[in-house]
């Protein structure tokens, strides 16, 4: 009678372990439980100005709030959004960048944790998103692709612009418990 | 007893929880995905790239690889091949994918020697037509019509469609003269420069006079001396092999300098911004379609009206471009080559070639506006027809499909490669 038993309850935990691979795969559902907030924009790294095409690099570090106010704990999977500046004096924004991460990292039930990206940008990626994908605002604007980006990379210190972070999208996995979380995100630095 | 049972209850549980790790590890599959976003081709690049990861969503939510969930890794490599190349090292070695989704003609033709020695599929944007004959490419796939086929495909209809019967080249060939032609390319681009070969052969087979290249950048922002040199030439039909901003560019000076021209343009050069950024310049271009324009009417549109809403919510839908639904066809493919592989028991680099040599009159692509596929393990050319479209009254549609092998039985065979 015991050894019926024994073998019950390893069949049970064997069908358990199996019945439980199947995450991720349940309908995606509506995105809200957690949240993502810009806290800050910090500047990792700087180098000189050069004319271009010689090209100069800077490292952005984007500082986000990541709330999960579940009781259970989630998994981020991806996390990408694109990166903003503003033409100074237009109030508008030209999209440079997609940062893209697909760091696995757990976040506590019921926690507020911070998740740092660095996105590094280049003067003459910039002056490409200029000319390319933002040409027709630059255009609209009168704006010249090479001073702009000189603007940018030789004032940020002092962050006199804004920086835009949108299209933000965090792929969150509860593994099994509640399916994919879907988190749209989007925020601006300095907060005005 | 009691201790037995104990340790029985712990073996059991052990048990379960490396169950569920193995085979929790064993039911993703990785795929990668290199885009540009940032870079030379971000114009038409970056809405590819949300198409991509939205219908990889989709599939993931309708059951993914028969069951096994598709973990995508889409990096930005800024049109920089050197930065491709380190990124599909990190997806061959760290990644571990059993497939790539490739981008441009340049980083693509630069791997191809390395995807081919290490087996790995490469399924990409690059329609060259240089990846198409397995013999010297045999991972290579595309999910379009090849640049060079349909580069012939569009000068043809020109010809036959355009210049024997248009009024406006009436007086021209009453007097019996041959059309002239000009190419309109960025010369460093090997995407541009891909089909160049093929256009003028057909060109030739034709009877047109072929004038001299115009070298045109991707990013150039001003095009008046390639378009004073073409009219100098006195050109009846242009051919710009650039993406959609530089081609607008080029269209606008055409316009304001009277060069009289007509336009073909490759498929990465058409698209709903073309007729938005060139204005009258490029009403009546013609230009290459290699599936259903974003506001199309065509049977998955609901889907992927759905995904663009539910994973890019900030994206207006309006700013949508055909790139999407191609991301959609150039997943479709893959997702199915994969799931054909995974039920043969050979979700593997070799299994996969396998399965998208198995394709004969495929008909998944045609919910997204795309071609029946057939592909052998003698021709990876996805497909003979080619799609052109027009701007009329400042929207592109779709105005002829021509099939290349049907008109031209006998050079069919010998075009493959070009």
């Amino acid at each position: 009678m015991r050894r019926l038993l024994l073998i019950l309850i390893m069949i049970t935990f064997a069908v358990w372990g199996i019945a439980a691979c199947k995450p991720g795969l349940l309908p995606t559902e509506d995105p809200g439980k957690p949240k993502i907030t810009l806290e800050r924009v910090e500047i990792s790294r700087l180098a000189p100005w050069v004319e271009l095409p010689a090209p100069t690099i800077m490292g952005l570090g984007f500082l986000f709030n990541i709330s999960n106010p579940s009781s259970y704990p989630i998994k981020l999977e991806n996390f990408k959004f694109a990166v903003s500046f503003e033409a100074p004096g237009t109030g508008e924004y030209m999209t440079l960048s997609t940062a893209t991460t697909y760091d696995n990292i757990y976040f506590a039930p019921k926690t507020v944790s911070q998740y740092r990206v660095v996105e590094f940008l280049d003067s003459r990626g910039v002056q490409l998103a200029l000319l390319l994908p933002n040409q027709v605002k630059m255009k609209a604007l009168n704006l010249n692709a090479n001073e702009l980006a000189k603007k940018w990379f030789t004032t940020i210190g002092d962050f006199p612009f804004g920086i835009n972070v949108g299209e933000g999208m965090a792929v969150f996995s509860s593994e099994g418990i509640k399916g994919d979380f879907f988190v749209p995100f989007e925020g601006k630095f300095p907060k005005k | 007893m009691r201790i037995r049972i104990f340790t029985m209850v712990v073996i059991s549980l052990m048990m379960g929880l490396t169950a569920t790790w193995v085979f929790g590890q064993a039911q993703e599959v990785r795929l990668g995905a290199l885009q540009d976003t940032t870079g030379g081709t971000s114009d038409v690049g970056k809405d590819e790239a949300l198409g991509v990861r939205e219908a990889v969503q989709y599939y993931n939510d309708t059951g993914g690889i028969n069951g096994k969930k598709i973990r995508l890794f889409q990096y930005d490599y800024g049109y920089r091949v050197p930065e491709a190349v380190t990124t599909y090292k990190r997806f061959r070695d760290y990644d571990k994918v059993v497939m790539v989704l490739g981008w441009g003609t340049g980083d693509t033709e630069a791997l191809s020697p390395t995807i081919n020695a290490d087996k790995m599929p490469y399924l990409s944007s690059s329609f060259s037509g240089h990846l198409c004959d397995p013999k010297k490419t045999p991972y290579n796939f595309v999910y379009g019509t090849d640049y060079s086929t349909n580069a012939r495909g569009a000068i043809t209809y020109w010809f036959e469609e355009v210049w024997k019967k248009d009024p406006k080249w009436k007086e021209l060939r009453d007097k019996g003269a041959k059309p002239k032609f000009v190419c309109f390319m960025d010369t460093a681009s090997p995407y541009a420069t891909a089909p160049i070969k093929a256009i003028k052969d057909q060109a030739a087979i034709l009877g047109f006079e072929i004038g001299p290249d115009q070298n045109v950048g991707l990013t150039a922002l001003d095009t008046k001396s390639q378009v004073i040199a073409a009219k100098g030439f006195g050109a009846n039909l242009v051919w710009h092999g650039n993406t959609t901003m530089s081609v607008s560019t080029a269209m606008k000076d055409s316009y304001a300098l009277g060069l009289g021209a007509d336009h073909i343009v490759n498929n990465w050069g058409f698209d709903e911004n073309l007729s938005k950024l060139g204005g009258a310049a490029a009403e009546g271009a013609m230009g290459l379609i290699a599936c259903a324009l974003f506001n199309d009417e065509y049977p998955a549109k609901k889907k992927v009206l759905e995904y663009c809403k539910k994973l890019n919510p900030g994206i207006p839908l309006e700013n949508r471009l055909i790139r999407t639904v191609q991301g959609w066809v150039k997943v479709t493919l893959a997702v199915d080559a994969m799931r054909k592989a995974d039920k043969a028991g050979k979700l593997n680099g070799p299994g996969i070639k396998e399965a998208f040599e198995t394709y004969k009159d495929w008909p998944g692509l045609k919910e997204f506006g795309g071609q029946l596929v057939t592909i052998t393990p003698t021709d990876h050319r996805y497909s003979s027809i080619v799609r052109v479209g027009r701007i009329i009254k400042g929207k592109p549609q779709t105005v002829a499909e021509l099939d290349m092998r049907a008109k031209f039985p006998d050079k069919w065979a010998s075009w493959l490669g070009w």
